[in-house]
């Protein structure tokens, strides 16, 4: 750094200086990574290449001035502002962009959604429980085209299949004073080979033999195996009387002849508005429901780089989201944004219980949708505010598209030479005689990292001294908030040893018992260790004396933390008064 | 050209620039070693096709331009502070903004602004490094003070 200067410009730039100086241990390796990077050879001058894309540049600009002069305008422009026309022209739906807010919960219970798609579908919904199914709210934004003034019928398509019909909301952010939903309905009654033939009962259809022989008759009955086919329709009225049938295996069948495909029946998911409105022509709305069957949860990648006693261990951390949708819609260019946490099930005394499937926790999700927010009680939005805190939102800096049935990665961070501190942890009451081994890191931006990190998998990884990675384990991290303490559980110790044992136990009455026990650390390394030792303590105890200072862990708990030399021994006596 | 232990050299003098430059672009001071390092690398891969090596340090500012802004394109998961906005109060660490300041200099006046005080060169080592007259390059850094004064002014009502 040059001299201080007395120019504050220079000052300024100098303490700037200070804050881009090298820290990143990269930078010592970096001239093994050249070493290890090839060179491109070098390549003789091509002089008159440049000139090869000359004509195609001259087309381009060519075709420009012509778009730009000729006035050839690109198809389609929804607005032309003309109402007057617009109310002669047929309803359209555009879709313009989609949020999509995934909850991360490990367990949702499949009953807080009323999937009824689904369950048409013949998936049974998942049960309360038993795997994960996931949430999302979806904000849907769509131009809806040439509406008139009056009542209008509106049909959304592209919705998700394991949508939540109860939950669906549709705003007009044009007019959100004189523009309502009379009427909302979910028409998920899609065509298929079954629901056709459900709607030809007592109709005409013609069956088609493999050897070509066509047979006509009125559709009486049929099941996965077979038809039966009446020679007469129905009597429209008076006595029923017995029909001629025949019976006709679907096997021998090559197709079936309807006369036309029902009206009712769809090829999507379909949301039917009667949507009434004071403003004809253009309105932009915001459509908003809760689907299930997407997920998302939190993989980590650690590469521990042992220290060698002087420097300490560190890790190279990489974090990946793993969104999993199969919730029946692909969400294009989404605007994305993942809630982690743990959702409290705590319920609002005050608020109304919601009938049926609709649970708390999907209030409380669409009370945290401001679209929604001016349909809710004051109550429950104080509730879902104070709730809401409880998670941590991460959100994605561009838009990206999440397909349906598509299992989808996205970098959450990447930071390497992370420091992190080894802990040898003996609870002898809980975990026997084996001294477990964790590696921990301080979740701060001094440390490299510093944002909260959602619970998830952790795949461990040790590099050796050749540079190369081998697996060493999988383990989980919690949800971890910033200036926490990373734990990573790195096995069992083989060269530090515990014992444990009660010294000395007196039943003062019979309530009040009062015990001496001693714990034993050897540590057979060679070098310093970092010692973690806990006391269970149970209900009621409290430790009275202890040849260690200690720390009170929980109500239930003591533990005992400090170094342990190179081959020594620790030896800790604690009496723990029982009075139950 | 290739020579591994003289690129080192220039790796060494210029990596604080260069992070500046990076810092100053992407305004993510933990992703900037990491960009540097990797145009350095590029820089590295590229060396023997480039038909004047000695102005090697003019390719290192556009090709760590180009992977700040493909870094920038890139989605990324970011989370959002849960708690309102605390109130303005002074800040700390101002060096994110002073890096975007000297970034947006052209590229002569970046480079001396950065050498004399992101990599602490002398005006002469500078001179020296840059094969331009001392006195050339007290003017340009005089010419890019101009420049940053107003932008940073607010900064030095100390």
């Amino acid at each position: 750094m040059p001299l201080e200067n007395s120019d504050p410009l220079e000052r300024l730039l100098d303490k700037a200086g200070r804050a881009v100086q090298p820290t990143s241990p990269g930078w010592s390796t970096l001239a093994d990574r050249l070493t290890h990077t090839p060179q491109h050879a070098a390549r003789r001058p091509r002089r008159w290449l440049w000139l090869v894309p000359a004509p195609f540049g001259i087309a381009a600009a060519v075709a420009l001035w012509l778009i730009l002069a000729g006035g050839i305008h690109p198809p389609g422009n929804p607005d032309n502002g003309n109402r007057v026309q617009a109310e002669q022209l047929p309803i359209r739906v555009e879709r313009r962009d989609v949020d999509l807010t995934i909850l991360s919960i490990a367990e949702t219970d499949g009953e807080t959604l009323y999937m009824p798609q689904l369950q048409q579908a013949g998936r049974p919904a998942p049960q309360p429980g038993k795997r994960a199914t996931g949430q999302a709210i979806v904000k849907d934004h769509r131009l809806i085209l040439n509406l008139r003034a009056g009542d209008n019928i509106v049909r959304f398509t592209d919705v998700a299949a394991t949508i939540d019909p109860t939950s669906v909301r549709l705003v007009s952010t044009t007019d959100p004073i004189n523009t309502q939903v009379v009427e909302q309905n979910f028409e998920f009654d899609l065509a298929s080979a079954d629901a056709l033939l459900r709607r030809y009962i007592d109709g005409q259809i013609i069956c088609i033999f493999k050897d070509g022989k066509e047979v006509t008759g009125y559709l009486a009955a049929y099941d996965d195996s077979g038809l039966v086919l009446a020679a007469e329709p129905p009597a429209a009225a008076g006595p029923r009387k017995a029909r001629a049938t025949q019976s006709i295996n679907r096997a021998e069948l090559q197709a079936l002849r309807l006369s036309e495909l029902p009206a009712e029946l769809l090829v999507k998911p379909t949301l039917v508005w009667k949507l009434r409105t004071k403003v004809a022509g253009r309105h932009d709305t915001t459509l908003t429901y809760l689907c299930g069957l997407i997920n998302w949860q939190a993989d980590y990648v650690v590469v521990v780089i042992p220290g060698d006693g002087q420097k300490p261990d560190r890790i190279d951390l990489t974090g990946w989201v793993t969104i999993d949708n199969r919730s029946g819609a692909t969400y294009d260019k989404a605007g994305l944004k993942l809630i982690a946490g743990d959702v409290s099930r705590k319920t609002d005394p005050w608020a109304v219980r919601p009938q049926g499937r609709r649970q708390v926790l999907e209030e409380e999700l669409l009370d945290f949708d401001s679209s929604v927010e001016l349909r809710l009680g004051h109550a429950r939005r104080e509730f879902v505010e104070k709730s809401f805190f409880e998670y941590h939102l991460y959100t994605l800096s561009a838009a990206s598209t999440v397909r349906d049935q598509q299992i989808k990665q996205l970098s959450l961070l990447q930071r390497k030479g992370v420091e992190a501190g080894r802990r040898y942890v003996y609870d002898p009451q809980s975990t026997g005689a084996a001294v477990a081994v964790e590696l921990t890191a301080k979740n701060e931006k001094d440390n490299r990292l510093g944002m909260p990190l959602p619970k998830g998998r952790v795949m461990l990884e040790q590099r050796d001294s050749d540079g190369e990675s081998a697996l060493v384990g999988r383990v989980s991290i919690d949800h971890t908030a910033v200036k926490e303490e990373i734990k990573l559980p790195f096995g069992n110790a083989f060269d530090v040893a515990g014992e444990f044992r009660t010294i000395e136990g007196v039943q003062l009455a019979r309530n009040h018992r009062v015990e001496t026990n001693e714990m034993r650390i050897r540590n057979h390394k060679t070098e310093a260790i970092h010692v973690r030792a806990i006391g269970r303590l149970g209900a009621g105890g409290t430790v009275t004396q202890s040849s260690l200072p200690f720390q009170q862990h929980d109500s239930k708990s003591v533990y005992f933390e400090f170094a342990l030399k190179a081959n020594a021994e620790q030896v800790i006596v604690y009496t723990v008064d029982y009075q139950y | 050209m290739g020579d591994r232990t003289v690129f080192m050299q220039l790796v060494e003098r210029y990596r604080a620039p260069l992070i500046s430059y990076v810092y100053g672009l992407t305004g993510r001071r933990d992703e900037a070693e990491e960009l540097a390092q990797e145009a350095f690398c590029r820089v590295w891969e590229k060396l023997p096709t480039l038909r004047q090596p000695e102005r090697v340090v003019s390719w290192l500012y556009p090709i760590a331009h180009n992977l700040s802004v493909s870094a920038a394109r890139k989605p990324r998961l970011v989370p959002i502070a849960a708690d309102p906005p605390a109130p303005a109060a002074p800040r700390a660490d101002d060096s994110a903004e002073i890096h975007r300041a000297v970034a947006a200099l052209p590229e002569d006046h970046r480079t001396v602004v950065a050498l004399r005080h992101f990599a602490g060169l002398s005006h002469e080592e500078i001179a020296r490094t840059l094969e331009i007259p001392a006195g050339t390059v007290r003017s340009r850094l005089s010419r890019a003070y101009e420049r940053l004064r107003p932008q940073l002014a607010h900064l030095l009502e100390e």
